[in-house]
């Protein structure tokens, strides 16, 4: 390992190693390579870590929570004296292991998931704490459930889920689990190791409704100013052809993977209009009764750190299991939506590529997660406590197999790109 | 998708397609891939499978002498462009008109003796070489060794090989570290497969792309370089037999160490080549000079905006003679191409811009940004006015070089765009009077003069200029089809009728989505206005001097970006066939109303006040196209009038030259047109043409004779496009290109060359001795082309209000006296593109928003592959695909099927590596 890392650091070269930066890998506890990849993508989210850190800064001694585990990994990470080596992240995993049943032992575990609980939890832990700590008198209402919900976080494992989507239900941004746990009903509650993604919808979203978010506790915290968006979904009734609008909010977005496409690709048919009929009927307001519709999702605030979700574990009936869809899916550097809604805040938002979680293997129980990073124009592969400079033409390994011959693939799994416009 | 899970599914996989010219079939006996078919093998990372094709000269019979067949060099290698711009030639015809009319000497390449080759594989020895192929092993250096087997066959008393291959076409692809040559032999036959007439096999490195030496190809093979993932550069020249002359550029890696992205010969010359790498850096090489065995060090010679001009700082000449650098983060140069004309060069990165340049005078002509990701591919246009690009946003990019904007966008590709191509046999059009074909006025005579030399048996004159192969000439004679006419068919296409039908260039696309798209480009999408939203955005950042071409002072008729590209197109070309285009897309009146136009314009020529008068009436028109290019004519006319009447004493001077040549180069040109046969040009037009030409040509005589230059009506045009609409590339350019002829007076042939086309524009070839002033008129020239574009756009404008025209003509005056300090502050203003930020070039012409640009939807899109498709090239009977897993398919065009596809059977379909049909 060291010998490693010192060669990472003569491969960059001593004076084009940007300063104040350091490349640490992420000691793995036994199968815990889902979280460090995640991690490793997130530290690398400059404003994701710049709030993490201050934080740190801001919290000295804070109340044990996932949140200042965390803070303390990336502070811990950010103050090293070398600029290169490895870290255990003990105390994280301890208390993830211990915030929620699911991580609790040494399977592998849906790095996606992984991600989608820990950017709630913590959002959620921000509205506790300041809720607990704020004197506005912003304790009713929707405060309250935050407030408890937050409180009970050592060892209440197992109804955290639970609380926080009891807390959707009141007020939407404490949370957003809401829509994931009814599209995807066994995520959060399987004890296998994947999340299960139904195969129809061509895009499920984390999302919330956003009606419910003039409640009380309606300031958004930083992890909705870094992460959350708002999707649009225009519905028109084949009826009466009343258009009805609803707005949700999401943290990431999911996106079905056909072969030999681009991201692009698959987040325009995300935006296709679909028509509801048959057992999906639309309830429409107008008509007072289910009606055939048209529905289409689009994107109506741009978040600063768009995460995508490519849905390559697919159920298959025959198999009756999931399998790993392994399609090249190329994903540019630089991305733009075309799915914005007519009213977007910001449509011509200019995304860079920051960050990929990369699933290797050939299925969704077993195989690894590493993640490449972008910092100061070098590209970077953590694979757990191993760090190596890449080119960016590697980056074409991770887009996926045109065929299915090679039961292996290193594939692009979780994309996080950045608004060009707030690059700290 | 569950079938894509499974490879062996072929099903839906497309074998052929309809379109309104008929149906395209996939010919799979004249399909090209490795000789040895072997399973399924992993290509995904290696190089993209590039092809490179090349048709060489006929020898005129088998006991062709030598002397003879080296002696078709340039002038029939110019008929033959590089790779994917192919032209056709009826091989046996071709032969009689190329083989007698060559006088150009051979090159060194092909001339040279392989004495000083080290390599004896060129089996002399007959029974050796019995089996027809011949091995050699060799070691290029840098850690890369070679691997060749050159499929020849018996060698003859002479030396000769009797079963090698003459003539015909050749194709070249690279597979992983694999290169083949194959002679193409079309739809007519089926492949060889097992005979390549070349295979090598390298170690240590990739071949990443190749390009034939068309100016240099001989009967028996074109010189090809090779470029490799690890950024050296092979030149492999075919010798008489089966020998071969092999060099080697940046072979120890002191140019460039990354990856050789792309190579290009220059269109006019056997021996210089560009070759782009990885790093984003773009070299000039000549290969007939060595690398020094030093790493070059560079010195500035031009600095533009955003790129800089490196040349070796270096006693004696060497390689690379030129380095370009981009300032662009990750502006590694995807590929490059030069317009047909051979004097733009478009260059496509993954930066994602699009970088235009006037190569000689290595001027920036204008960018476009992609809306997001990087550029991959590029295509002119037949005739040069667009160009077309795609990328990592999926998207067909169609970009105007007139109006310097985007102009349409195509989506249906669901991944990157891989490669774009112009198919220029079936680009259709209307009444062509066959005067517009090059996108520079400084071609136009040029090439004029070289039409007019084609027809008279001389074909050597003009010093090779690619694009305009005359072999297409009679091709299309013969091809009565209107849709199927190219619009290289010169002045032969006088023939089609004259039907107003909308031009439309035909446009293909593959994709790493396995599909083959192809698109219509009408005149109707490509004259779409700006939207309001786009004009908003402009005026906030209308300085940028790229997007001159769009620019709208006041924005209000949206269909005036149209008449100002026609404008534009009607000084650059010199012709009036684009009025007769427009005419043609538009009304029916559109013809009577250029006529009424065109007499507007003589009238223009006499006052100054009867022409803004005049002007004012050509909106109420529905046809605002025409109105605008009558303005324009009529600014260029009142300008012209302006110099001669108002400042006859200083009409001698060299800016007033310039300015001349705007009507100058319209009467040339028209007046070639006649010469040429051209089509139905009304009459008044060519009354209108007649008087101009008088006007102008008598004063450009008075120019040549005098020496001095001062301000003139030139400098007034600078000026008067400001004052319309803040343009100010015009005059910039005007400085810049001016300084350059200056210091670079010695250093460049290229300003020389630039200068003589300027000359031979102009036709005042008595003026061609004044070496000093030459270079600068030359630059001056070239800055004409902005002037141009940008003065005939504001005369556009003025067409819209009285009270514009009388100001705008009233500061034509004012401007004579100010020349300097306009010129001056021009150059600050306009000395840079304004942004390459893509943030700020959103919503500018370089980068529309998505809602501001007309969208294209696929003619046809078809799945033909189940890898990612790497490469398409039209040719007059079929088009080429190839895809990733190293397979070029032949595609017949319709009617073009032959007994080949007939007898075509399921079981005669070779199952290539269970990814093809």
């Amino acid at each position: 390992m060291g010998a490693n890392v010192s060669q990472l650091e003569r491969e960059i070269g001593s004076d084009l190693f940007p300063p104040n930066e350091h490349y640490f890998g992420l000691v793995n506890f036994g199968n815990t390579c889902y979280s460090n990849s995640v991690l490793q993508a997130l530290y690398f989210c400059k404003p994701f870590r710049e709030k993490v850190l201050e934080y740190k800064a801001k919290n000295k001694r804070p109340k044990e929570t996932l949140l200042s585990c965390l803070a303390d990994l990336f502070y811990s990470i950010a103050t090293q004296k070398k600029k290169v080596g490895s870290i255990a992240p003990k105390k994280f995993i301890t208390r993830l292991r211990k915030e929620k049943e699911e991580f609790d032992n040494y399977m592998q575990q849906d790095a996606h998931e992984f991600l989608n609980f820990l950017i709630n939890h913590i959002n959620e832990i921000i509205l506790a704490e300041r809720n607990t700590g704020s004197s506005t008198g912003k304790t009713a209402a929707g405060g309250a459930i935050p407030g408890p919900n937050g409180g009970q976080m050592p060892g209440n494992s197992s109804t955290t889920t639970k609380l926080s989507s009891n807390s959707n239900s009141s007020n939407s941004t404490t949370t957003s689990t809401s829509n994931s746990t009814a599209t995807n009903g066994n995520c959060s509650n399987s004890t296998g190791s994947l999340s299960v993604l139904d195969g129809n919808g061509s895009l499920t979203a984390t999302t919330t409704p956003i009606a419910q978010t003039n409640g009380a506790n309606t300031e958004p915290t930083w992890v909705h100013e870094i992460f959350q968006g708002i999707l649009t979904s225009e519905t028109r009734c084949l009826n009466c052809e009343t258009v009805s609008s609803k707005d949700e909010n999401f943290f990431d977005l999911q996106v079905d993977v056909d072969q030999n496409t681009s991201i692009t690709h698959c987040l325009r048919c995300f935006s296709n209009t679909e028509t509801l009929c048959s057992d999906n009927k639309f309830k429409c307001d107008n008509c007072c009764s289910y009606q055939e519709a048209q529905k289409r999702m689009r994107v109506k605030k741009l978040p600063m750190i768009l995460a995508l979700h490519l849905k390559r574990f697919k159920y298959m009936e025959q198999f009756n299991r999931h399998i790993k869809v392994s399609h090249r899916v190329v994903f540019p550097l630089e991305l733009r939506l075309f799915n914005t809604s007519d009213d977007a805040v910001n449509p011509d938002r200019l995304y860079d590529l920051t960050a990929v979680v990369i699933h290797c293997g050939s299925g969704p129980n077993r195989g690894h997660y590493i993640s490449i990073v972008k910092s100061h124009g070098l590209w970077l592969l953590f694979d757990d406590d191993m760090v190596d400079k890449i080119e960016a033409s590697t980056i074409e390994d991770f887009y996926g197999l045109t065929s299915d011959i090679h039961k292996s693939s290193e594939t692009g799994y979780i994309l996080f790109y950045q608004s060009r416009d707030c690059a700290a | 998708m569950a079938n894509q899970l499974d490879a062996n599914v072929k099903d839906d996989l497309k074998t052929q397609f309809v379109t309104r010219e008929g149906t395209y079939r996939l010919l799979t006996l004249s399909e090209y891939s490795r000789p040895n078919r072997v399973g399924y093998s992993n290509n995904q990372s290696s190089p993209q499978v590039r092809v490179s094709f090349v048709t060489l000269p006929n020898p005129s019979s088998k006991n062709n002498s030598e002397a003879n067949i080296t002696a078709t060099t340039a002038s029939t290698a110019t008929t033959t462009a590089t790779t994917t711009t192919t032209t056709t030639s009826d091989k046996r015809t071709q032969l009689h008109s190329n083989g007698a009319t060559t006088t150009t000497p051979a090159t060194p390449t092909t001339t040279a003796t392989t004495s000083g080759n080290t390599l004896n594989g060129s089996g002399a020895g007959g029974d050796s070489n019995y089996n027809g192929s011949s091995t050699v092993d060799a070691r290029l250096g840098g850690g890369i060794s070679m691997h060749s087997m050159t499929n020849g066959g018996v060698l003859d008393q002479n030396g000769m090989p009797t079963n090698q291959i003459y003539g015909g076409d050749r194709i070249c692809f690279n597979f992983g570290r694999d290169l083949y040559v194959y002679a193409f032999r079309g739809v007519k036959k089926g492949t060889e497969m097992s005979k390549p007439i070349d295979k090598k096999f390298y170690k240590g490195t990739n071949p990443s792309c190749h390009d034939f030496n068309a100016n240099a190809a001989t009967p028996t093979g074109a010189p090809l370089l090779v470029g490799f993932t690890t950024g050296q550069i092979q030149l492999v020249s075919p010798q008489q037999g089966l020998r071969e002359l092999r060099k080697l550029f940046n072979e120890e890696r002191l140019i460039d160490k990354t990856k050789v992205t792309c190579l290009k010969w220059l269109p006019n010359s056997p021996h210089l080549f560009l070759a782009s790498h990885a790093s984003g850096h773009l070299y000039l090489y000549n290969e007939e000079l060595p690398c020094a065995a030093t790493a070059p060090s560079y010195q500035p010679f031009k600095v533009g905006d955003g790129y800089t001009i490196l040349t070796c700082k270096s006693k004696s000449t060497r390689n690379p003679l030129y380095k370009w650098v981009f300032s662009t983060d990750n502006c590694c140069i995807n590929e490059l191409c030069f317009s047909p004309c051979g004097s733009n060069l478009a260059l496509v990165s993954q930066d994602g811009f699009l970088r235009v340049f006037h190569y000689d005078t290595m001027e920036l002509l204008g960018i476009a940004r992609s809306y997001f990701g990087g550029f991959l591919c590029v295509c002119w246009s037949p005739d040069g006015k667009y160009i077309v690009v795609g990328g990592e946003d999926d998207l067909v990019t169609v970009w105007s070089l007139h109006e310097r904007r985007v102009v349409a966008r195509g989506q249906g590709h669901r991944s990157w765009v891989s490669v774009v191509a112009f198919d220029p046999y079936t680009t259709s059009y209307t009444n062509w009077d066959g005067g517009d074909f090059s996108d520079d006025e400084n071609q136009l005579n040029e090439y004029t003069a070289s039409r007019e030399d084609r027809f008279s048996g001389d074909s050597t004159a003009n010093g090779g200029f690619e694009g305009f192969d005359k072999n297409s000439t009679p091709l299309h004679t013969n091809r009565a089809h209107p849709h199927s006419a190219s619009f290289r068919s010169d002045g032969s296409s006088a023939a089609l009728t004259p039907d107003k039908l909308a031009i439309s260039y035909r446009l293909g696309s593959v994709s790493q989505d396995t599909q083959i798209c192809l698109w219509d480009i009408t005149e109707d999408v490509l004259r779409h206005p700006l939207t309001l939203r786009q004009r908003v955005n402009s005026t906030q950042l209308n300085d940028s001097s790229f997007m001159n071409g769009c620019l709208d002072a006041d924005g209000i008729k949206v269909i005036r970006p149209v008449a100002m590209g026609q404008a534009s197109n009607f000084a650059d070309s010199g012709s009036c066939s684009p009025i007769r285009e427009t005419a043609g897309g538009s009304a029916a009146g559109a013809t009577e109303h250029s006529n009424s136009s065109s007499s507007k314009f003589s009238t223009a020529n006499c006052t100054i006040s009867s022409q803004s008068s005049n002007a004012n009436t050509p909106p109420d028109e529905c046809c605002d196209t025409e109105p605008a290019a009558a303005g324009a004519a009529a600014a260029i006319a009142a300008a012209n009038a302006t110099s001669t009447s108002t400042s006859k004493a200083n009409s001698r001077s060299h800016g007033n030259s310039n300015s001349i040549k705007f009507p100058n180069c319209i009467s040339a040109t028209k007046s070639d047109s006649i010469d040429s046969g051209g089509p139905r040009v009304s009459n008044s037009n060519y009354s209108t043409s007649g008087y101009n030409s008088k006007n102008s040509n008598s004063s450009t005589k008075t120019n040549s004779n005098a020496g001095g230059s001062s301000s003139s009506s030139f400098s007034a045009f600078n000026s008067l496009t400001q004052r319309l609409s803040n343009f100010s590339f015009l005059s910039n350019s005007d400085k810049r290109s001016a300084t350059i002829g200056f210091e670079g007076s010695g250093s460049t042939a290229t300003n020389h060359r630039q200068h003589r086309k300027a000359m031979s524009m102009l036709k005042s070839y008595n003026q061609h001795n004044h070496s000093n002033h030459n270079n600068n008129r030359s630059s001056n020239s070239s800055s004409t082309n902005f002037a141009h574009s940008t003065a005939l756009e504001s005369g556009a404008g003025t067409v819209i209000g009285s009270s514009a025209t009388a100001h705008s003509f009233g500061s034509l005056k004012l401007s004579k006296s100010s020349h300097n300090s306009s010129l001056t502050t021009a150059g600050q203003s306009s000395a840079s593109v304004s942004s390459y930020d893509p943030m700020k070039l959103i919503g500018t012409p370089a980068c529309p928003r998505f809602e501001e640009c007309p969208l294209l939807e696929p003619l046809v899109c078809k799945k033909i592959a189940h890898e990612r498709l790497t490469a398409l090239i039209f040719r007059e009977d079929c088009f080429l695909t190839a895809c990733q897993d190293g397979f070029i398919y032949t595609w017949a065009r319709p009617g073009q099927t032959t007994h080949v596809a007939q007898h075509l059977s399921p079981s005669q379909a070779a199952p290539p590596g269970g990814t093809v049909i």
